[in-house]
């Protein structure tokens, strides 16, 4: 078992007025899970993913990674757990529109105090692997849709994290960028990168193994294919 | 990869860090100009407005400009004995003091010493040489100043000592005052020897005067004494024994009968001064003199010192509005900076990076500017406006670590205190 939620519960305060959006979630994930999270828009998708990915704390419940109880962590701590275990590819993608494709894609090396021939080797490993090679020198702002999200993906997998945490992976790209960006996701589960995906989209969840619903703050049982 | 991250902000930033600078800047020269004007407000008021503001200054002057009217009078038999009279009332009255300054140069037969201690020097002439029996000298620009001068300009040694009542006494050797300028020239102790009025005298250096120091002297109300050579005005008391010797103090008296009567400032002070004044004169039989009577210059301080101190306290009002002006700026700025910025941090947190990291970050950014700007005043005020003083500089270094902690308190805190990475709502990509 690498991830474990226990009634993990989230509620958002706006204005006056405090809303669960998450109640009760109980989930499990193993090494080599290839997870889709459906839900209708608003349901708390990317509320989840980002408890699991400690972006934000949790009201109440347990979290375990790995057998060890990492309930509520300070913000340090959590920011280490992230740079450790953690790959994110936020719905927006949250690129660095000030530098090219490598230098977003390293980004996450250079919080490693990784040596510099390293650093190149891996950033390099992932420029062939995503088919980026002739855009590294290239700004971000002139990418498309589903080049941008290749970058994102390049950046979050190139520390070889423990869990891939992807949102809305194909929100705005035509069938085609998705069917490719679908396949990066396949062959990362082939090399046994333990994937977590929320969407909407049937489309992403059919290659998944297991698919959980998010529906009025709880999470359905898996089901296994 | 800090260094990196560094450049890269400025980078992005540019405009707004460009502006943040002359910003900074700008603050940093107003304080230092106003602080350093307001501390020279200070200053004259301690100084010069102790001196002027509670006295009437009356000036006196001889009748005998006019070369005619000169020689009737010298020909007279007792005319030197009733121009010590006078002198001798004057410098004793009760009901004032009495202070004269003269400006007679003297010659040196040091040729070495730099024009600019020439007299005539500062009015642009060539200075000519004198030759006296065989002798080349240079006029050299001098002060004469009676005890009660010396007492009422207070002035002070930077080194040695200043006169004393002994000094005006006559005696074999004239202890003289030296202005600040003059200290590579000659040290304390150093003996010199001078011709005077053609008369020759044996001088002893007793001391320095401290740098800048001044008096009111012929309409300046800040007249510098550094490059001057300053002698005490003896009182000869002793009749002359040569025609020569008659001639020379004869000299000297004239001199020393034109001068300044010092008195407090009300209706009845004057009035004594009046009447005594009258009373010397009837006793010497002198009446060659004039009395100018309140004298303009001072014044023309003393309204000027009225209006400064009437502004200052608009300067005070001024300073402060914009001391709040700028921080305010400074803070909505470096808000600004941080609603840009946090998209970036955002991605760093994302990414794995520890408070420190941003917090470093943050605290360089603001750091390079603000010493930027630092330096910037340094040699503005240095150079260009040559007003700088420690006092200002350190004056500069608050507004610099108030500029920085107020940056890096104000933009972690709103960046780091939410719990919440807002990361998928309101950003702006
Ligand atoms: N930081 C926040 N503050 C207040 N409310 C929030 C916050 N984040 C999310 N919410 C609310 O929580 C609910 C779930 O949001 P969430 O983003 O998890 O939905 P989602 O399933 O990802 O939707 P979508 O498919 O549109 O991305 C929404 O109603 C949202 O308004
Ligand atoms: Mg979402």
């Amino acid at each position: 078992m690498l991830l474990k939620l226990q009634h993990i519960q989230k509620s958002f305060i706006n204005g006056r007025t405090k809303r669960a959006v998450l109640n009760d979630i109980n989930m499990e994930i193993s090494k080599g899970d290839y997870i889709a999270i459906m839900g209708r828009s608003g349901s708390g998708k990317s509320t989840l993913l980002n408890i699991l990915g400690t972006l934000i704390p949790y009201d109440k419940g347990t979290m375990i990674y790995n057998n060890q109880k990492v309930t509520q962590l300070s913000f340090d701590q959590r920011s280490e757990f992230r740079k450790r275990h953690i790959g994110f590819v936020t719905q927006q993608f949250h690129l660095l529109h000030d530098r090219n494709v490598y230098e977003n894609i390293k980004l996450p090396l250079n919080f490693m105090k990784l040596e510099k021939d390293k650093i190149k080797k891996e950033v390099n490993k992932v420029l062939e692997m995503l088919d980026l090679e002739s855009f590294q020198k290239v700004s971000i702002s002139k990418l498309s849709g589903g080049e941008q999200q290749r970058v994102a993906i390049g950046r979050a997998i190139v520390k070889k994290p423990d869990i891939l945490l992807v949102d809305e992976p194909t929100g705005s790209l035509d069938e085609e960028s998705e069917k490719s960006i679908l396949d990066i996701f396949d062959m990362l589960h082939s090399q046994g990168t333990t994937i977590v995906i929320v969407t909407h989209n049937t489309a992403v969840s059919e290659r998944c193994d297991k698919n959980y619903f998010l529906k009025g703050g709880k999470l359905s049982a898996p089901i296994i294919y | 990869m800090l260094i990196k991250e560094l450049i890269l902000f400025y980078k992005r930033n540019l405009n707004i860090c460009l502006f943040v600078y002359i910003q900074i800047t700008i603050f940093m020269v107003l304080i230092g100009t106003f602080y350093s004007f307001i501390y020279d407000l200070d200053f004259e008021n301690s100084d010069m407005k102790k001196m002027y503001e509670d006295n009437a200054i009356y000036q006196m002057i001889d009748n005998y400009v006019d070369g005619n009217e000169f020689n009737k009078f010298v020909v007279q038999k007792d005319s030197l004995s009733k121009l010590k009279n006078f002198y001798n009332g004057l410098e004793n009255a009760e009901s004032f003091h009495y202070i004269t300054i003269a400006n007679q140069h003297l010659l040196i037969t040091d040729q070495s010493i730099p024009d600019k201690f020439a007299y005539g020097y500062a009015n642009g002439m060539e200075v000519p040489s004198v030759n006296v029996d065989n002798k080349v000298y240079k006029p050299i620009k001098s002060l004469q100043i009676n005890l009660n001068g010396a007492k009422f300009f207070n002035l002070k040694a930077a080194e040695g000592k200043v006169w004393n009542e002994e000094d005006f006494v006559i005696q074999n050797t004239m202890p003289i005052i030296l202005g600040d300028s003059y200290h590579d020239i000659y040290k304390v102790g150093d003996k010199l020897h001078i011709k005077y009025l053609e008369k020759d005298i044996n001088c002893i250096v007793i001391g320095f005067l401290e740098k800048n120091s001044k008096i009111f002297y012929q309409n300046n109300l800040e007249f510098y004494l550094d490059d001057y050579i300053l002698m005490p005005m003896w009182n000869y008391i002793m009749q002359p024994q040569s025609e020569f010797e008659a001639r020379y103090q004869m000299m000297n008296y004239f001199n020393m009968i034109n001068g300044y009567l010092v008195t407090k400032n009300n209706k009845n002070d004057i009035n004594r001064m009046m009447q005594e004044l009258e009373s010397i004169s009837k006793d010497a039989s002198f009446d060659g003199y004039t009395f100018i009577g309140y004298n303009p210059h001072v014044k023309k301080y003393q309204d000027i010192s009225v209006i400064l101190q009437e502004n200052k306290n608009l300067i005070k009002i001024i300073l402060t509005m914009s001391c709040i002006l700028n921080i305010i700026l400074i803070l909505f700025i470096s808000y600004l900076q941080y609603k840009n910025e946090r998209y970036y941090y955002n991605v760093f947190l994302i990414q794995g990076a520890k408070k420190s990291f941003i917090i470093t970050l943050k605290f360089l950014e603001i750091m390079l500017i603000v010493l930027a700007a630092f330096l910037t005043q340094l040699y503005i005020l240095n150079h260009l406006l040559k007003i700088g003083e420690f006092a200002t500089y350190i004056k500069a270094g608050y507004i610099g670590v108030f500029v920085i902690l107020s940056y890096v308190i104000f933009g972690t805190n709103l960046l780091l205190n939410n719990k919440e990475l807002k990361i998928d709502k309101e950003e702006e990509v």
